[in-house]
């Protein structure tokens, strides 16, 4: 197995919006070792998003190659990439993205569908996840039933139900509250602290990237620095507002 | 595997009920195009049964022949007042001693004034040897309800129709009543059962009086006949027998005559087909008309369902759902849309086919329609592939689209 679980050599990504083009990615290299917790910054519209999807294979790059697990995606076709991407990675997104018809355990049971995995199996597994996010009593009601800080928790859930290496998370704390937002950055934290799970954030708030071990600087398409966090005592606790 | 398409399924049955009353609008076209071609397939399966069940009766080996209404009377026979030609009877022996020719019957036929409990009517009537009948007895056409048919050495006695016994005279005919044709009292020997047979394309045998040949001759002094059934010895022998009639009637009439048309069964069951063959193309071009409607009516509402799922499209995409999966979800929802359309088609084809046999029955025209597991099966999976199709493009496009785009669309 590879030192690193994502790796992407010389990557870009370019738009073409009509004649012109838009140069999103202008040649990035990333290795995000097993187990690490690296945070991407940068300004608004530097290119974070565009990076952390093509880091998770949601989106293929314009040129470059990415590799999940040592495995070259430009070398699968897209129901493999997906296949890899369910199994590997999970997605914690600003806006939740559950499913509105779904019950909370319901969008916790669907990546493992996707994976195969018996119903039984399923309901088991997503019930066990949800009450690790502290949301037991909570099963059976829909997102549009629960407060921002729980759907987030549902989504957290989702995106560990397939015990999956990576957590992928853009602005997992962008539309929540402080009190909701460090909930849900302690937990990420734990993840990383205590499952072993790699993390990878995007943020544009510097505090909150530095609960990372790694600050992946962007402006512009490139990556401007790579730094590793001096923590402090104080810092791991985290000085969230 | 199958674990997994059932749950596909279950999926896709709880995204359509989801949809609510649009997808139900939506079913409207599928239900009129597949009702129609249940009416149509099973309307003309029974009509087909019943003109089939008649002829049956008759048997294969069999022929029918006529001689054509033409204006003007016969030349031969020099009979006048009637726009009928009949068969000379030169022709008749000559058909009769074919070494083919099993069995002939050579009817007469005229119309007549009886009267009965002081009323009278104008009443078809047919007669024939009793002989001859005999041999056509299981033909159905002579059928009885009540009393007996015509039997050889049987004067002047009558078997009249339902029709003619409940319903042309003030008073219901009985057996063994007297009724008066044409001046010449006959007593009533037996009532025939109410069929809906036609007598070689004349009168329906419910409203005919049928004589004895000899009392015919007594009240009409030219008896020729314009209809003849003549059964081969075999069902090969038909067509031999078929050339060899057509052979004696053109040394009569000419090469080219039209007067005399000779029909086998086959050739006639053939020619019923066809009208109902284009009778059914008919009904069919209406069912594909409602049915290309349903369709694009389909495809509207999986374009409007891939809309509005378009984040969650992206979401299942990202977390790990393939494409294939959401291909076969997306055209298994469309796929049970046409199907909900066609059980309820299948419903109101049945519903409407049984009615119209009921009413055609009711009429005269033995209609049976019957329930046909084939048809139904048939028709339920064809409705399902109509709703797949139509949701082929809007399923391709759910199913191709980049989770990215369609996440950061529903932002
Ligand atoms: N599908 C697209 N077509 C064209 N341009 C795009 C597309 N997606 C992103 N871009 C452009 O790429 C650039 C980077 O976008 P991206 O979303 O990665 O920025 P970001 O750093 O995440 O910004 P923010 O902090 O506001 O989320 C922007 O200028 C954006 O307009
Ligand atoms: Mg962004």
């Amino acid at each position: 197995m590879s030192d690193f679980v994502i790796e992407a050599r010389n990557v870009t990504k370019t738009y073409e919006l009509g004649e012109v083009p838009v140069h999103v990615l202008k040649g990035v290299d990333v290795q995000i070792k097993r187990g690490e917790f690296v945070s991407i910054t940068g300004p608004s519209g530097s290119g974070k998003t565009t990076l952390l999807d093509v880091l998770s294979g949601l989106l293929r790059p314009t040129r470059g190659e990415i590799l999940i697990d040592g495995k070259k995606i430009s070398e699968m076709d897209d129901n493999a990439l997906a296949h890899v991407r369910g199994k590997t990675i999970g997605f914690v997104f600003q806006s939740f993205h559950l499913i509105n018809r779904l019950t909370a355990l319901e969008n916790v049971m669907l990546p493992l569908w996707f994976q195969g995995i018996s119903e039984e199996e399923r309901r088991e597994i997503a019930a066990r996840t949800l009450i690790s996010v502290g949301l037991g009593d909570r099963l059976h009601h829909r997102p549009t039933e629960l407060s921002g800080g729980q759907r987030q928790r549902v989504a957290i859930a989702r995106a560990l139900a397939t015990d999956p290496d990576v957590i992928v998370a853009d602005e997992p704390t962008g539309n929540l509250d402080s009190q909701s937002g460090a909930t849900i950055l302690n937990m990420i934290d734990e993840l990383n602290k205590k499952e072993g799970k790699t993390i990878l954030m995007v943020t544009h708030e510097r505090y909150v990237a530095e609960r990372a071990e790694r600050i992946i600087h962007i402006k512009d398409g490139l990556i401007q620095s790579s730094e590793k966090v001096r923590k402090t005592k104080e810092k791991a606790k985290g000085d969230y507002k | 595997m199958s674990q997994i398409g059932l749950e596909v399924f279950r999926f896709a049955l709880r995204n359509l009920t989801h949809q609510g009353l649009r997808s139900y609008l939506t079913l409207l076209g599928v239900v009129i195009g597949i009702a129609s071609i249940v009416t149509l397939i099973s309307l003309g399966a029974g009509l087909n049964n019943a003109v089939v069940k008649q002829f049956e009766q008759l048997g294969s080996n069999t022929l029918f022949i006529t001689v054509g209404a033409v204006a003007g009377g016969n030349q031969e026979s020099g009979q006048s007042g009637t726009n009928l030609k009949t068969f000379v009877d030169a022709d008749v022996e000559k058909i009769r001693n074919l070494p083919e020719t099993a069995d002939l019957l050579a009817p007469v036929v005229s119309s007549a004034t009886v009267e009965f409990a002081r009323s009278t009517s104008k009443v078809a009537i047919i007669g024939f040897d009793p002989a001859e009948g005999e041999s056509f007895a299981d033909s159905g056409f002579f059928d009885v309800q009540e009393g007996r048919t015509l039997e050889k050495g049987d004067g002047f006695v009558a078997l009249i129709g339902s029709n003619v016994s409940r319903e042309l005279f003030d008073k219901d005919v009985r057996l063994r009543d007297r009724i008066t044709i044409e001046g010449r009292s006959f007593r009533v020997i037996g009532i025939t059962k109410e069929s809906a047979q036609s007598f070689g394309g004349g009168p329906n045998t419910n409203d005919t009086i049928f004589i004895s040949l000899k009392a015919f001759e007594q009240i009409y002094s030219n008896a020729d006949p314009i209809f003849m059934l003549v059964r081969t010895k075999t069902k090969d022998d038909v067509a031999t027998a078929k050339a060899k009639v057509e052979r004696i009637f053109e040394q009569r009439y000419g090469k080219d005559q039209k007067e005399v048309v000779v029909n086998t069964s086959e050739q006639i069951l053939e020619s019923i087909g066809s009208v109902l063959g284009l009778l059914q193309m008919f009904l069919a071009g209406v069912a594909s008309i409602s049915l290309l409607v349903g369709g694009i009516g389909i495809m509207n509402t999986m374009i409007m369902a891939v809309l509005e799922r378009t984040q969650e499209i992206g979401v299942m995409k990202a977390i790990g759902a393939t494409t294939t999966l959401i291909l076969s979800l997306f055209l298994l929802e469309a796929g049970l849309i046409g199907l909900a359309g066609g059980v309820i088609g299948v419903l109101v084809g049945y519903g409407l086919a049984f009615l119209i046999g009921a009413i055609a029955t009711s009429s005269g025209l033995a209609l049976d329609v019957q329930l046909d597991f084939l048809l139904i099966l048939g028709a339920l999976a064809f409705s399902m592939l109509v709703g797949m199709i139509s949701g082929l493009i809007p399923s391709r496009n759910a199913a191709n689209m980049d989770p990215v785009v369609a996440l950061r669309g529903a932002e």
